[in-house]
C-alpha cells in the first residue's frame, strides 16, 4: 500500500464553527451560512467568491452540492457532497486538501453540517438501501457496548475498574466542555452521577453515550506557501489518512471486539506521513471520536497513546485529562458537543485551530507541537477511520 | 404393495407458559388450574410448524401439507415458504389447508391415499378475547408427521360424520372464536364422535378390548371425557394439561401417544370438529417409540398476562421513537433465498473460512467465487459476546443480541430468543431457531433465524 502525504503541502487559513446544540430555531441553511461566513471572515482577504471549489459533508441533511450553494447563492462553482459515515466532515476536508494539492484550484473550502433535531426519533437514524431483512437491527450504543465485556475479559479488568474508567472519560470530557461556549452541554458532571445513570445498552448508561445535536463547521485551505497571504497563524496539514474496513468483524471469529483494526492501520499510515515515530510522546493533544466512552478507551490503544491493555490505567491516572501529558478531547468531545455527523470532524479541527493559535481560553494547552484529529463511523468489526495530524509549523 | 402410514412424528411446544390462575385473577373468571403453552412474541403457526418439522427425518419428502386455523398470511401460501426454510428443494409440492381444525384430518386422509412420502405439519395459536374459553383452554403448538410406504404405524380407514352444527365460528377480522352454549354443544358433539369411533372399530374389526390407547381430540374437555369413557379408555397424555391445540391438537396427541406405545398395538383416534372423524393406528411388529423432546414436561418460562396479551396484539405498547421495522425487499430476498430461508452460508473451497451471510469473495484468503454452500441451521454455537439493547424496538423489550461462534467455524450476530436476559453468559451454548423478526408496515412478515439456549434432547 502506498499512501503518501500530498506532494504540495497544505494549510488551513480560515475556520468557522457554530455552537452545537438543539437549534430548534435554526435550519441547516442557517447553520451553513454561519459556519461559512465565520471561516471566510477569519481569513485576511478571502471572499466567498475567491473559493474555487467546495466539499460539503452531510449524511442526512440533504443531497448534492446544492445544499450549500442554495442558501449561500454560490453560482456555478464545483461543489461535491461527501458522505462517509461519521468521518463525513473529515473526508470533506481531505478532499478539499487533495484538490488544492493537485493544482486544480488555489483555494478550497470544506463544510460540514447536520440538522438532526427536526426528526421525531431517538438516536441516530441513517437511511440505508433496501435489504433482504436478515441483518439484526441494533442501536449504536448496543453495537459499541460489545467492546466492554470483551475488553474486561481479555485484559482482566473488573466490572468496577471498567465502570470507573468509563465514568472518568465521560467526566473528563464534560469538564472540558464546561469550559467551551460552543459545546452543547457546558456542565461538569460528577463521576458518582455518571456511574449511577440509567442503563441504555449492555453496560453503557446515558452518560456513556454522546448526544444528538445540530451544528456546522467550515475550513478554508490553500497551498502552504500561500498561507501567509491569508492568515497570520495558519494550521499546517501534516497527515491525512482514511481507512475503510471490510466490515467482516461480525462474521470473522478471529475478531475479538477489543480493537478497531482499521484505526490501527489508519494511524500507522498517518504517523508515517507525519514522520511520527512515538505518538505517545510526539502528539501533544488529540480530538478523538468519543461516540461512546469505551470507544475512547479502545482508541487510546489503537492510536498508540497507551500500550495494549493499559489504556484504562492511563485514563484513571489522568494522562488524557486537560492537565495531563496528552490531553484528549480538550474541547469536550462528542460527549459535550453531541454528534451532528457531517460537522463533527471539522469541529474537531476547529479546536486544533484555536489551540495552535492560542485562542482556546480556559482550555489552552501550552506549546502544542502536533495535534491529531480522529473520526470513526460504523461499528466494532467494520468502521471507516479518519486521522489527520496538524501543527503550526510547515513540514 | 405395502400399506401407507406414519413413518416419523414429532411435536413442538413453545417455551412459554401462562398460569391459568393469573388469568382468573386478571379477568375475574374461573380459569381452572395449571398452565397453557404460549407461542412467543416472535412465533406464529408457520415458525412453530418449521420447528416441529425440523424434528423429523425429511429425506425423500415429495409433498408437504400445512394445516392451521391461524395462517400468518392469506392469499399467499405459507407452506411453500416453510418448504424453503426446511431445505426441501423447489420440486416440492407444498400446500396450505385450513379454516378449521378438521383440515388436519383431511390432510391425513389425503396423505394416506398417496404413494409419495408426505410431510404433514399442523400448527395453531389459540387465543380469543381476554378471559375467553379459547384463551383458558387453548394452547399453542405444532406437530409434524411423515406419511408414506413402509410405515412404523399403519393408519386404518378414516370414518367420518359431517355436521353443520354451529358450535363455534370466527369471521375474518374477529379477535377470537365465538361459541354456542357449551352444554348444548357437548350434547351434539359427543354422539357424533362416538359413532365415528364405533365405525372405525367396526371397519377394522377391532374391539374395544384390543385397544392399547384411545386418543380423543376436541375443544371441549367435557366432550373428550365422555368419549373417552365410552371407549373404556383412560389414556392420559403428557399434553392433556395444556388443553386444545386446534389444528395441531390431533397430531400432538398422536405423537404423544406414540411416544409411549409398544409394538403391534392398536390405538383408536377420534377427532371432533365439524362433525367427527375416527381411525385406527396400528404399530408395526418391530415398533419402538422415539425419544420425545421433553417439551411437555419442561416447566417452561413463565409469561405475564400483560405480556401474553401484548404478544397476541390484544394490547398495544407505546412504541419507542424509532423508525418503523424495515420492509424486506422481495427481489433482495429472492436473490439470497438459500440464506434468507434455509440459513445456508458459504465455505471457502481454498481455506475453509465460513461466511454468514454467504459471500463471493473470501474474507480470509481473497479467493473469488470459490465458495461451497454450507447449511448452518442445525449448527450449534457459543455466545462470544452479547449485549442487552434497551432502546431498540421490540414487541418484547429488551432486545438481546449475541455474537455466536459456531462449532466447526463461522460467526453470526443475531438476536437471542426464549431467554431470560439476566441468564445470558459468554460461552452459553445456543442453537438456531426460525422466528418472526418483525412485521413491516405494509404487512410483510420478515422471518429469519435467531439463536436460543440449547435445548438438550431428553428421553
Ligand atoms: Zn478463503
Amino acid at each position: 500500500m502506498t499512501l503518501r502525504n500530498t506532494t504540495v503541502p497544505i494549510a488551513i487559513v480560515g475556520m468557522g464553527c457554530t455552537k452545537f446544540g438543539d437549534h430548534w430555531d435554526r435550519s441547516a441553511e442557517d447553520l451553513l451560512i454561519e459556519a461559512v461566513n465565520g471561516a471566510v471572515s477569519s481569513t485576511r482577504g478571502i471572499n466567498l467568491d475567491d473559493v474555487d471549489a467546495f466539499w460539503l459533508g452531510t449524511t442526512v441533511s440533504g443531497i448534492s452540492g446544492m445544499v450549500l450553494s442554495k442558501p449561500l447563492k454560490i453560482k456555478n462553482k464545483p461543489i461535491t457532497r461527501v458522505e462517509n459515515m461519521c468521518a463525513t466532515g473529515s473526508d470533506a476536508l481531505r478532499n478539499a486538501c487533495y484538490a488544492v494539492a493537485s493544482g486544480a484550484c488555489d483555494v478550497a473550502m470544506a463544510v460540514g453540517v447536520e440538522k438532526l433535531k427536526d426528526s421525531n426519533t431517538q438516536g441516530l437514524v441513517v437511511p440505508g438501501a433496501p435489504t433482504d431483512g436478515t441483518t439484526a437491527d441494533l442501536t449504536a450504543p448496543a453495537m459499541f457496548s460489545f467492546l466492554v465485556p470483551a475488553y474486561m475479559d481479555k485484559f482482566g479488568v473488573t466490572k468496577e475498574q471498567m465502570r470507573e474508567t468509563l465514568s472518568h472519560i465521560a467526566s473528563k470530557n464534560h469538564a472540558n466542555g464546561a469550559k467551551n461556549t460552543r459545546a452543547h452541554f457546558q456542565r461538569e458532571v460528577p463521576i458518582e452521577t455518571i456511574s449511577k445513570a440509567p442503563v441504555i445498552a449492555g453496560d453503557l448508561n446515558v452518560f456513556d453515550c454522546s448526544g444528538i445535536s445540530d451544528g456546522a463547521a467550515a475550513a478554508i485551505v490553500c497551498r502552504a506557501e500561500d498561507a501567509a497571504k491569508y492568515c497570520d497563524s495558519p494550521l499546517f496539514v501534516r497527515a491525512l489518512s482514511l481507512a475503510a474496513g471490510s466490515d467482516t468483524g461480525a462474521s470473522d471469529p478471529s475478531y475479538d471486539y477489543t480493537t478497531f483494526p482499521e484505526v490501527a492501520a489508519c494511524a500507522e499510515n498517518a504517523y508515517a506521513q507525519a514522520g511520527v515515530e512515538d505518538p505517545a510522546s510526539q502528539i501533544s493533544m488529540a480530538e478523538v471520536h468519543d461516540c461512546f466512552t469505551p470507544t475512547e478507551l479502545v482508541l487510546m490503544e489503537d492510536l498508540g497513546f497507551s500500550e495494549r491493555g493499559a489504556g484504562w490505567r492511563d485514563v484513571l491516572a489522568g494522562r488524557y485529562d486537560l492537565g495531563g501529558d496528552l490531553p484528549v478531547n480538550p474541547d469536550g468531545g462528542l460527549k459535550s458537543f453531541g454528534h451532528p455527523i457531517g460537522a463533527s470532524g471539522l469541529r474537531m479541527m476547529f479546536e486544533m485551530w484555536l489551540q495552535f493559535r492560542g485562542e482556546a481560553g480556559p482550555r489552552q494547552i501550552a506549546n502544542p507541537q502536533l495535534g491529531l484529529t480522529h473520526n470513526l463511523g460504523g461499528q466494532p468489526g467494520g468502521v471507516v477511520s479518519f486521522i489527520s495530524i496538524v501543527g503550526n509549523k510547515p513540514r | 404393495m405395502s400399506e401407507v402410514g406414519i413413518v416419523s412424528w414429532a411435536s413442538y411446544l413453545p417455551s412459554f407458559r401462562l398460569d391459568r390462575a393469573m388469568v382468573s385473577k386478571s379477568f375475574s373468571v374461573n380459569s381452572g388450574k395449571g398452565t397453557r403453552t404460549v407461542a412467543s412474541y416472535d412465533e406464529d403457526s408457520s415458525t412453530m410448524a418449521v420447528e416441529a418439522a425440523r424434528r423429523v427425518d425429511l429425506a425423500g419428502v415429495q409433498t408437504m401439507l400445512f394445516s392451521t386455523t391461524r395462517p400468518p398470511l392469506m392469499d399467499k401460501g405459507n407452506a411453500s415458504t416453510m418448504a424453503a426454510v426446511l431445505g426441501l428443494g423447489d420440486a416440492i409440492a407444498a400446500f396450505d389447508l385450513g379454516g378449521s381444525s378438521r383440515s388436519t384430518v383431511g390432510c391425513l386422509k389425503l396423505a394416506r391415499s398417496s404413494r409419495e412420502l408426505t410431510l404433514l405439519v399442523g400448527s395453531d395459536i389459540r387465543f380469543g378475547r381476554p378471559g375467553s374459553d379459547d384463551e383458558i383452554n387453548g394452547s399453542d403448538g405444532a406437530f409434524a408427521l411423515t406419511l408414506g410406504p413402509n410405515p412404523r404405524v399403519k393408519i386404518g380407514e378414516v370414518a367420518s360424520v359431517s355436521s353443520p352444527t354451529m358450535d363455534r365460528w370466527r369471521s375474518e377480522g374477529d379477535v377470537g372464536t365465538q361459541t354456542w352454549d357449551d352444554r348444548w354443544t357437548a350434547e351434539q358433539q359427543t354422539p357424533l364422535m362416538v359413532s365415528a369411533g364405533e365405525a372405525a372399530l367396526h371397519t377394522s374389526g377391532i374391539t374395544r378390548e384390543n385397544l392399547a390407547a384411545v386418543v380423543v381430540s376436541s375443544p371441549s374437555p367435557k366432550v373428550n371425557a365422555a368419549v373417552l369413557s365410552k371407549f373404556g379408555g383412560k389414556t392420559a397424555l403428557g399434553v392433556d394439561q395444556f388443553g386444545y391445540f386446534g389444528a395441531a391438537d390431533l397430531g400432538i396427541r398422536i405423537a404423544s401417544a406414540l411416544s409411549s406405545a409398544g409394538p403391534r398395538q392398536h390405538l383408536l383416534v377420534v377427532s371432533g370438529a365439524d362433525g367427527a372423524d375416527a381411525f385406527i393406528l396400528t404399530t408395526s411388529d418391530n415398533f419402538s417409540p422415539d425419544a420425545g423432546h421433553g417439551d411437555a414436561s419442561d416447566a417452561g418460562i413463565s409469561v405475564s398476562v400483560i405480556d401474553y396479551l401484548a404478544w397476541r396484539g390484544l394490547v398495544h405498547r407505546e412504541p419507542p421513537r424509532r423508525p418503523d421495522p424495515e420492509i424486506p425487499a422481495a427481489p433482495a430476498v429472492s436473490r439470497n433465498d438459500d440464506w434468507k430461508f434455509a440459513f445456508t452460508a458459504s465455505r471457502c473451497a481454498k481455506c475453509s473460512s465460513v461466511h454468514l451471510p454467504p459471500q463471493r469473495v473470501c474474507m480470509t484468503c481473497g479467493a473469488i467465487d470459490s465458495m461451497d454452500p454450507v447449511p448452518m441451521r442445525d449448527a450449534k454455537g457459543k455466545v462470544r459476546t452479547y449485549t442487552i439493547d434497551r432502546i431498540a424496538f421490540s414487541p418484547n423489550p429488551p432486545v438481546v443480541v449475541a455474537v455466536i461462534d459456531f462449532d466447526g467455524g463461522g460467526r453470526y450476530r443475531c438476536q437471542l430468543t426464549d431467554v431470560d436476559p439476566q441468564s445470558v453468559q459468554v460461552g452459553m451454548e445456543v442453537e438456531m431457531t426460525y422466528r418472526l423478526i418483525s412485521t413491516a408496515r405494509n404487512g410483510i412478515r420478515n422471518y429469519f433465524w435467531k439463536a436460543r439456549p440449547l435445548k438438550e434432547k431428553t428421553s
